[in-house]
């Protein structure tokens, strides 16, 4: 609800017939509620650029931590001024409150009488605002009021069992968070990086060079500091935050902990295309979302070098541009089903829930090439249990010149349900020398026509 | 270039088996003088054929380049001798990386693990990775080939230009790895590859009934230096080289039953 709105009278929540009666020329539509809930992720985001510890409140609150961060903007009330010029200017109307407690911060926002409090729980200015500030239900607060409890003063003032009998104690505890007795914890938005390097320019930038010299000087910074605590990085992020109160967020994923700035600007190449400038972009960060302890190791002088590393690097750069699906590795798993008896997991992932030997399980002859779904086939085969003759795949047809089998596979008795059948396994060899491995879907019974499967390709 | 013929100048017609070794030796210093006689630098492996070794100029097959392996479609033939290769290239405990198109997967199939070890590859030591498009194949072969920590980098389901096949081939010599590529099968690739095989399916000799041993007629089309030829060949699964096969006096077994 902007200024000119509270004006002339209207107020949210309002019925529609009552605020159409005060001004007879409003415009309605309808509310557009994830629309509202992404602006507000993205107002998060943007905040940022004053403190890691930013969170939403609610359909219409911000909620930032600025402990060890107000020195940065020279004084908490300078910072309180900059984020309010920096929301008028984008025509955001806002209610700012700074103080002790997330609590007292919140209600002073709604319920005070200037726009900005910098102010200590302790100092009364709390102590007058209305117990609706306590974030209590309606009730509550009407029920209080009733008994002439108007402001958080008059409450404080009480002994607190009564209190307690009465209204229970959420009550007490929202009194103790907004006074600084009880501890409130937030829920962050994003939990604040373990290492971050920032950088902010007094001028927009938005070349592409400017984008990619920004962060080759917070990675090298980044390094350092990592380098300094034996530490490594499996996740990095990068962050542009542009004039317009937009916050575009980049990230990279490593196989292993890596400090190394050549290979982590590699893996980077492609992703600082995809950040747009917009209208420019005013400052940067660069943050080790994950990080895992990284001891230097003595490189040998003579001899071979680490080979696993360059491989992990690749791997990397292969999964950044490719995704983490696309660099898998064969594991094999316990089962006799020849889909199930293959596990496909991405490179170097750590697996901990693998069990299994690690070794294949199947003994007999296996194709190099699996088809992902079986194909069916048309076939020509004797009853009962012959192998087939001639048979049509992909409207080609071959015509079997030797065979072999059966190999009954049969489910395993866990996973026994109507489209899981036995099933016979036949390597045939048609007469231009193709090895194939087919099956039979289910037993042979008298009277119904069996459905054979193409499987694999040998080699 | 200039190369000593002063000393050969000065002899009258050496007997024919010291021309053929002064033709050997002329040969192997062109090949040192070319940018692909890189690949005389690493020994040449053995494919464990010794007419087939004998064949090639390297006196074996050469790392450090591009190899291209041509195949009909739908045909096991061509991964099985394609991964052959590689189990034979693969120089000690090496990586192996498999790239393969995502949308090939249920067309031509994936890579299968128990049925790769009689190639002599070792899935624990293979990487499989699935590109969706040919700029990202061709690019992510590229990665691999300059990663010297890997042995054998395959590519299918692609027919590079030759900008895209030169530069596999030098990606090839930067990282000293081997490039397989395995073209679509209607393709005519034309790349400057050191080597280009085509492979079909041939019956399995009649010794052998279950498909342990599989047979390819083999035909070396283009080879950089050498002459093409054609052999009918098997593999033997458990001690990982190739075999030369007689052919069957009465023809193969399919025509006679």
């Amino acid at each position: 609800m902007d200024q000119e709105a509270a004006a002339t009278g209207l107020a949210p929540g309002m019925p529609l017939a009552d605020a159409r009666a005060l001004v007879p020329h409003l415009k309605t539509a309808c509310a557009d509620f994830s629309t509202d809930t992404a602006m507000l992720a993205s107002l998060a985001d943007w905040a940022m650029r004053y403190t890691p510890w930013s969170a939403t409140d609610g359909d219409d609150g911000l909620i930032l931590d600025v402990t060890g961060c107000a020195h940065l903007f020279g004084s908490e009330k300078n910072l309180l001024h900059d984020l309010a010029a920096q929301l008028s200017a984008h025509d955001l109307t806002a209610r700012l409150a700074l103080a002790d407690t997330p609590a007292a911060a919140w209600a002073w926002a709604r319920y005070g009488k200037s726009d900005i409090l910098v102010a200590n729980a302790d100092a009364g200015a709390i102590k007058i605002l209305p117990v609706a500030a306590l974030r209590i239900s309606t009730n509550d607060s009407l029920d209080l009021a009733r008994l002439g409890l108007r402001h958080i003063a008059d409450l404080a003032a009480l002994p607190r069992a009564p209190l307690t009998a009465r209204f229970g104690e959420n009550l007490l505890n929202r009194l103790d968070q907004i006074l600084g007795h009880s501890p409130e914890p937030l829920t962050l938005r994003r939990p604040p990086a373990p290492h971050r390097s920032r950088i902010a320019f007094p001028e927009p930038i938005g070349r592409r060079e400017d984008i990619e010299a920004a962060f080759h000087h917070l990675l090298s910074d980044l390094c350092a500091h990592l380098e300094a605590d034996d530490l490594g990085t499996r996740k990095l992020a990068y962050t542009a935050y542009g004039v317009d109160a937009t916050a575009q967020r980049t990230s990279i994923g490593a196989a292993a902990p890596s400090r190394d700035a050549d290979h982590l600007a590699r893996l980077f190449q492609d992703r600082l295309d995809r950040i747009d400038p917009g209208f420019g972009l005013e400052s940067f960060t660069l943050d080790a979302v994950t990080i895992e302890t990284l001891v230097p190791k003595q490189i040998p002088l003579v001899g071979k070098r680490n080979a696993t590393t360059g491989l992990m690097q690749l791997v990397d750069r292969l999964q950044t541009r490719l995704g983490a699906s696309a660099v898998v590795e064969l594991r094999p798993v316990d089962s006799h089903i020849p889909e199930r008896a293959v596990m496909m997991t991405p490179a170097f992932a750590q697996t901990g829930n693998h069990h299994g030997t690690d070794d294949w399980m199947a003994q007999q002859p296996r194709p190099i090439r699996l088809l992902p779904c079986p194909e069916l086939i048309d076939v020509v085969a004797p009853v009962p249990d012959n192998p087939p003759l001639v048979f049509h795949w992909r409207k080609v047809s071959h015509r079997v010149a030797r065979s072999e089998g059966p190999e009954r596979i049969a489910p395993e008795w866990w996973l026994r349900k109507e489209n899981h059948q036995v099933r016979d396994y036949y390597w045939l060899e048609d007469s231009a020398g193709r090895r194939f491995w087919v099956y039979r879907d289910g037993p042979f019974s008298p009277g119904g026509l069996p459905r054979w499967y193409l499987h694999g390709l040998f080699a | 270039m200039w190369i000593n013929t002063k000393s050969f100048a000065s002899k009258a017609a050496p007997p024919a088996q010291a021309r053929a070794a002064i033709k050997a030796e002329l040969r192997r210093e062109i090949y040192r003088l070319e940018r692909t006689g890189r690949a005389l630098e690493k020994t040449a492996l053995s494919s464990g054929c010794r007419a087939l070794d004998a064949a090639l100029p390297w006196q074996g097959l050469p790392q450090g380049g591009l190899h291209i392996v041509q195949g009909k479609p739908e045909d096991g033939a061509t991964y099985g001798f394609a991964g052959a290769l590689a189990g034979r290239m693969r120089v000690g405990n090496g990586v192996i990386a498999w790239i393969q198109y995502g949308r090939d997967h249920q067309e031509a199939g994936v890579p299968y693990g128990p049925g790769l070890g009689p190639l002599g590859l070792n899935t624990r030591r293979l990487l499989l990775v699935k590109a969706r498009r040919a700029v990202d194949l061709l690019w992510s072969m590229e990665e691999a080939l300059r990663c010297p920590d890997l042995a054998v980098v395959i590519g299918e389901g692609v027919a590079p230009n030759l900008t895209a096949a030169r530069r596999l081939q030098l990606a090839a010599e930067t990282g000293g790895t081997t490039a397989l590529l395995i073209p679509p099968p209607d393709s005519t690739p034309c790349a400057p590859a050191l080597t280009c095989w085509r492979v079909t399916a041939a019956p399995a000799a009649a010794a052998t009934l279950p498909p342990r041993c599989p047979a390819w007629n083999v035909e070396l089309v283009r080879c950089r230096g050498g002459k093409s030829g054609q052999w009918r060949m098997e593999w033997q699964h458990e001690t990982f080289h190739f075999n030369l096969v007689a052919p069957l006096a009465h023809g193969p077994l399919a025509a006679a039953s």
